[in-house]
């Protein structure tokens, strides 16, 4: 497709999207729910554009989508539920395995953020907060956070009160904040955790 | 310490910092130019202005915060929403003080004509507390006699006095010298009641002796009203207070 520079903010990139097409079952025979394929199906350009702004490479799209197709068929399987919120599910299954992509392919600007993280991290640092001064380092936490984090995080974008989102998980206010706080401290945790195991990995 | 740190949540200072970096993420990361699995605008609205039960939005949110064509839209939304509760706000407050200032203005008129009301009353009470009745007596046609031992000379009737303020208008027998008169009100026997001065004056071509007297405080009875001129003898009357 020949994108290799993130869009200007607010623009999106129109070019052509690759047509879609999903086989029955992924390489290693897991089989793709017919559901999940039309939640696949219908989200496919919304992918593609994703893929393209993220890597760089649009028709590397199609391999992610039958990976991730895969993975939430199986889970499908086992948790019925996941089929109230499908397209949810899948939105956040795809965006996480697209930043896990990123972060295995070491980015330049991701490792040199994380070699900053790393710098200035202190395991007990009560400020860490402090360290998340731009949208790409959001952006990385918010990949090592757990789903429910994430819905949290989506609902307070959307300008729930923390009463409103308290409701929804059904605890008090204080309750939900506190656990929300934790959630993004251990996302912080597991994402320095990870890079240093992957940077000794590299080293070894 | 632990327990201290087991409260912890983010500041409104850091929340707001990384919501406005998870806003700006959301505005541009997730393109969606063919709105693939999008909401409709009237579903998105009624979301940003709270018409979804709020167990029914989860589907919703999670896709608005992974599509920003949608995040761009909601938020439209919601900011005009926002507006409108806060217009709303406003001219609901500026009614109340309205209201309140209808209220407070009403009752200080009430209260203004409520006082004037009971200034003009107290006015009438003191007006008329200040009012003297004008009584008469009319000595001009009846005996005459001088006398310093008090008796009942006027057998022509008593004179009644009531027990008021009276602006007392003596005309006294004819013949009576001109100047200053003393006037005494008493019961017999007994110290002056009322002691006063008057000076005889025409009056409408009549000899007159004009004396406020107040009487309200005297005890009902038969008393004897005496005046004379300088040092000459008193001219004594009966009088009845009432």
């Amino acid at each position: 497709m020949g994108i290799s520079e993130p869009n200007p903010a607010g623009s999106f990139d129109l070019g052509e999207v690759a047509p879609f097409w999903l086989p029955a079952a992924d390489a290693d025979g897991r089989v793709i729910h017919a559901q999940v394929e039309g939640a696949a199906r219908e989200l496919w350009p919304w992918a593609f554009r994703h893929v393209q702004k993220e890597l760089h490479d649009g028709p590397r799209a199609l391999e992610i989508v039958q990976e991730v197709a895969a993975e939430v068929s199986g889970r499908f399987e086992e948790d019925a539920e996941i089929g109230r919120n499908l397209k949810g599910y899948y939105t956040t299954a795809f965006i996480n395995c697209v930043r896990n992509y990123v972060l295995r392919e070491g980015r330049i600007e991701y490792e040199g953020l994380i070699r900053e993280l790393e710098e200035n991290y202190h395991p007990h640092a009560p400020d860490w907060i402090r360290h998340f001064e731009t949208a790409l380092s959001l952006k990385l936490l918010a990949a090592y956070l757990s789903a429910p984090m994430r819905r949290m995080l989506s609902y307070r974008l959307s300008d729930y009160s923390w009463k409103e989102i308290g409701v929804v998980f059904n605890m008090t206010d204080r309750q939900v904040r506190s656990r929300f706080y934790y959630g993004a401290r251990k996302a912080y945790d597991d994402l320095l955790r990870d890079q240093a195991q992957r940077k000794h990995s590299k080293e070894d | 310490m632990a327990r201290v740190d087991s409260e912890r949540s983010f500041s409104r200072r850091e929340e707001k910092r990384i919501l406005n970096l998870a806003a700006k993420v959301c505005r541009t990361d997730f393109p969606n130019p063919e709105r693939s699995g999008c909401p409709s605008p009237k579903l998105l609205r009624s979301l940003a202005y709270r018409q979804i039960p709020l167990s029914e939005t989860g589907e919703f949110v999670e896709h608005i915060a992974t599509c920003s064509p949608c995040f761009q839209e909601y938020w439209r939304y919601r900011r005009r929403h926002k507006r409108r509760i806060a217009t709303t706000a406003v001219v609901f407050s500026l009614g109340v003080l309205a209201s309140i200032g209808i209220v407070i203005t009403g009752h200080r008129l009430w209260f203004q004509t409520e006082s004037t009301r009971q200034q003009q009353a107290l006015a009438r009470d003191l007006v008329s507390q200040q009012t003297y009745s004008r009584v008469v007596f009319d000595l001009r046609s009846r005996s005459v006699s001088r006398s310093d031992e008090p008796r009942e000379v006027n057998a022509e009737g008593n004179l009644l006095l009531p027990r008021s303020r009276v602006l007392l208008l003596i005309y006294p027998p004819i013949g009576s010298e001109d100047g200053i008169y003393d006037i005494q009100l008493q019961l017999p026997l007994q110290p002056p009641s009322v002691a006063a001065h008057a000076e005889l004056q025409m009056r409408n071509h009549i000899e007159t002796l004009e004396v406020k007297v107040d009487a309200t405080a005297l005890t009902p009875g038969n008393y004897l009203m005496r005046f004379r001129h300088d040092k000459s003898g008193w001219r004594e009357y009966s009088v009845q207070v009432k």
